[in-house]
């Protein structure tokens, strides 16, 4: 009962299905730490132009973090 | 009497273990269902997503550029090509001058090579551009025609990819002073026929499975 409690409480990253332009991993970030996705998208850019390592974090991220099971996904 | 108890005794212990291995199984399934109701999914779902979601991304930008392709034949007919083959040369004369900038910052030889051969062979590229282009309007304006002329199209396309690759490959080994990558720069110039032919085969082979295809649908195989 308590570790379901426990449970309830914890604060998931998902991808958002709402803000979303490729996979909703920028939106997602943006919901969870409060932040607008378009400043997180800028700084993937960014971090993109580090020998294309961003576009490797991203594909990783969209496969380890879950969609938003309450957004809507086409 | 001792063999009917122990057949009993290993059926009852089959059973118990079948028991048990049924009990963890729904365990699993429910914990899995809670898990999903509750938006946690395992690695192997969110890869399915993920599959999905790319798909999905392909189909629409495979939608559109058909979209434009039809808009672009369809507005400028037979000078599309031309038009095409223009703009493609032009944008290669801008990275060409975009090279040239950053060998005037870096001093790198490598950039100022590359620049000087982009800008020589300009001609080449429209060439190029322009044989490309008159190859997919004549496959996109007669369906018979596309099966046969399409590999001619991409087999001409890698051979020339290949062609810039062993120049690329060619700068590379002068920059570094590197005679193993001059070597194999001049091995695939030496080759890039039969980087033509191989791959124009290889074309004929996939050409000819799709025609039978899209012909007899996929109950063929």
């Amino acid at each position: 009962m308590a570790r379901g409690r426990s449970e309830q409480h914890i604060r998931r990253l998902y991808r958002s299905g709402n803000d979303k332009i490729l996979g909703g991993v920028c939106g997602g970030l943006g919901e969870y730490f409060g932040l607008d996705p378009v400043l997180i998208r800028l700084a993937w850019i960014l971090f993109s132009l580090v020998y294309g390592s961003g576009v490797l974090a991203y594909i990783i991220a969209w496969i380890i973090i879950p969609r938003n099971p309450n957004h809507k996904w086409k | 009497m001792r063999r009917v108890f122990l057949l009993h005794y290993i059926v009852n212990i089959t059973m118990v273990k079948k028991g048990r291995v049924k009990r963890r199984k729904r365990a699993v399934r429910v914990r899995r269902a809670r898990a999903r109701k509750a938006g946690h999914t395992g690695i192997d779902e969110n890869f399915e997503h993920f599959i999905e979601e790319l798909g999905v991304h392909h189909k629409h930008i495979a939608e559109k550029h058909h979209a434009t392709r039809d808009w672009w034949y369809g507005t400028f007919g037979v000078v599309g090509p031309l038009l095409g083959a223009s703009i493609g040369m032009i944008c290669v004369a801008i990275v060409a001058f975009i090279l040239s900038m950053v060998y005037a910052v870096t001093g790198t030889p490598f950039i100022s090579l590359l620049s000087a051969f982009l800008n020589i062979n300009l001609p080449v590229f429209l060439l190029v551009f322009l044989v490309l282009n008159y190859l997919k309007h004549i496959y996109l304006s007669h369906e018979r025609l596309y099966y046969i002329v399409k590999p001619i199209k991409v087999a001409f396309g890698i051979a020339v990819a290949f062609w810039l690759l062993a120049w690329v490959m060619q700068f590379a080994g002068m920059q570094a002073g590197s005679i193993q990558l001059m070597s194999a720069s001049l091995a695939i110039m030496g080759s890039l026929t039969n980087i033509f032919f191989g791959f124009l085969v290889l074309g004929y082979i996939v050409a000819l499975v799709k025609r039978e295809r899209d012909l007899y649908g996929k109950r063929a195989f």
